[in-house]
């Protein structure tokens, strides 16, 4: 339990918490006789008392506590002591007057001017302390050495990049020459060539190739190896996939991989693949675009077997869209004409998985190829017959008010609150006449116990049900005129106060209420 | 848990009264009524 009591008496405020009962009950009746009863003399002692200390516990802390008058020498056992005369009080504050006056070394300074004079550091304070000012002139020096020793090897960082030291050489020229340098490179490699189709004669080779050959691109790489900007390669013409030959081996290659497909492994079948596809064309075509130019510089696009290495993915597959139509014309040629449709089917259904971003897994994939084939489909329908449009009526309607009924059931389950023989409140009110509050009130009390079954109730529960049927609460006004009347008595229930209807309240119920 | 204020004025002195105990608060004020009360009847 916590009680405090707080006095307030011209601007002065004693305050006393404690825990114990009886003292703060003692203590009350003190100052509650010295507001209704008490002389002005205490009121005035009241006015010079200023306790500081507020966590007082007992009356024991309560004595030891500094206590200190505005003049400095009143005595705190005279305010604990009730049977303290005025007299006295009033002899000693002429004694307070004289001492004042005499300014007796004994005099001490009120508290509230000590914790005044106690300096407060704040912002605008803190300038006005002399020691601050060295304080802030010392770290202003450390600071501005740091600041320098930064700003040096800043600068020495930004020399070490241009391979210059700008320290050393301290020429501003210099300096400027090495970074319009560096410019140039960058902008000669990260340009955009022209077309070699549209080249004027004087910049192609005598063998009709541009002046862009893999050979000054690379001498310009070195000039700059750390640069971060992308690097364009183009490569010349006898480096280019081009060549016939490679392009049937290419292809004869990934014949036999197709081939060599096991759907049943599809996810390593594509990387397995995509590596070797790009292990063939890895050392040739090392660079992110490659623009393959024909004999007459023209870009030559018949050939769509390039790869790339950072687009491996999407260029292989555009590779494998190439090569697949043309595995699929030698099987048209090779094989009979419905083993071709079925390989036909099944390679492009694997085409479309492999091509594909879907997330579908290796079992999805099976059902998919198993529905697309023909025999499967008649086999699945054979085993699962399609319902006419009659029977698929009829279902839906029986599995409609199967879920209707069941969600029937479940309501009444949770307003009657999970009994079969129960009722809902509502439902049961409206079987009664009533007119007020109260007489609701008491229905749902005899509700309770007659038909829930339940031998108390609390000003909870009873709310609850009302509020779910009415939309109105009762409080305690309500349940003291029943009391009074005698229909409603009070129970306690594990230390909690419950109520229940009285064999009255029942009989006065079945004879107003019922209908 | 609740707590309970009451505040008591009359001329400069205020004594306000603060307590989690409800009973404790019900008969203290009931005992103050009744002081009041007395005294009023005895200076009737």
């Amino acid at each position: 339990m916590y009680y405090n009591i707080k006095i307030k008496c011209d601007g002065c405020e004693f305050s006393l918490d404690s825990s114990n009962k009886l003292i703060i009950e003692s203590e009350m009746d003190k100052y509650f006789a010295s507001m209704f009863g008490a002389s002005e003399e205490f009121k005035a002692q009241m006015k010079e008392v200023e306790i500081v200390d507020s966590d007082i516990k007992s009356i024991e802390d309560f004595k030891q506590i500094d206590v200190k008058s505005q003049s400095g020498n009143c005595q705190k056992d005279e305010l604990l002591n009730e049977d303290a005369n005025l007299e006295q009080i009033q002899d000693n504050i002429s004694e307070e007057k004289i001492i004042d006056d005499n300014e007796d070394e004994e005099y001490q300074a009120p508290v509230v001017e000590a914790a005044v004079a106690t300096p407060c550091f704040d912002g605008d304070s803190l300038d006005k302390v002399p020691c601050v000012d060295l304080i802030k002139e010392e770290k202003y020096i450390q600071n501005t050495k740091a600041i320098d020793a930064l700003f040096t090897s800043n600068k020495e960082n930004i020399s070490d990049n241009n391979e210059k030291s700008f320290r050393t050489t301290n020429n501003i020229d210099e300096f400027e020459r090495i970074n319009l340098d560096t410019e140039k490179n960058t902008l000669a490699e990260t340009e955009i060539k022209p077309d070699a189709s549209e080249l004027p004669s004087e910049l192609k080779n005598d063998d009709g190739s541009d002046f862009y050959s893999s050979e000054t691109v690379d001498s310009k790489k070195s000039l700059n190896s750390n640069s971060l900007y992308p690097e364009i390669t183009i490569s010349n013409e006898q480096d280019s996939p081009s060549n016939d030959n490679e392009v049937d081996d290419l292809i004869a290659k990934v014949e036999q991989e197709i081939k060599s497909i096991d759907i049943s492994n599809s996810s390593e079948f594509s990387d397995d693949l995509f590596e070797k596809i790009g292990k063939n064309k890895k050392e040739e075509l090392p660079v992110d675009e490659e623009l393959v130019f024909d004999k007459n510089g023209a870009i030559d696009v018949s050939k769509d077997l390039i790869v790339s290495e950072k687009t491996q993915e999407l260029n292989s597959a555009d590779v494998l869209s190439a090569t697949m139509n043309e595995v699929e014309k030698n099987n048209q040629n090779e094989l009979d004409k419905q083993e071709d449709l079925k390989t036909e089917n099944l390679n492009q259904a694997k085409l479309d998985d492999i091509f594909s971003d879907s997330d579908i897994t290796l079992d999805e994939q099976n059902t998919q190829h198993e529905i697309q084939h023909p025999s499967d489909i008649e086999e699945i329908m054979n085993i699962n017959p399609v319902p006419s449009y009659k029977e698929y009526l009829e279902q839906s309607k029986n599995v409609n008010n199967k879920i209707d009924s069941q969600n029937e059931q479940n309501n009444n389950s949770a307003l009657t609150f999970g009994s079969d023989d129960n009722i809902d409140f509502k439902t049961y009110l409206e079987n009664y006449s009533y007119s007020e509050l109260i007489d609701e009130f008491l229905i749902c009390s005899y509700y309770i116990k007659n038909i829930l079954k339940q031998d108390c109730f609390s000003m909870k529960s009873i709310n609850s049900i009302l509020y779910n049927a009415t939309g109105e609460i009762v409080d305690m006004s309500i349940v003291g005129r029943l009391i009074e009347l005698g229909y409603i008595k009070t129970v306690e229930v594990e230390d909690k106060r419950k109520y229940t209807i009285t064999p009255n309240g029942e009989e006065y119920f079945a004879s107003k209420y019922e209908k | 848990m609740p707590q309970y204020v009451f505040k008591m004025k009359k001329g400069e002195l205020e004594i306000e009264f603060s307590s989690d105990d409800a009973d404790f608060v019900e008969q203290q004020l009931e005992k103050w009524r009744e002081e009041i009360l007395k005294k009023h009847i005895q200076q009737d």
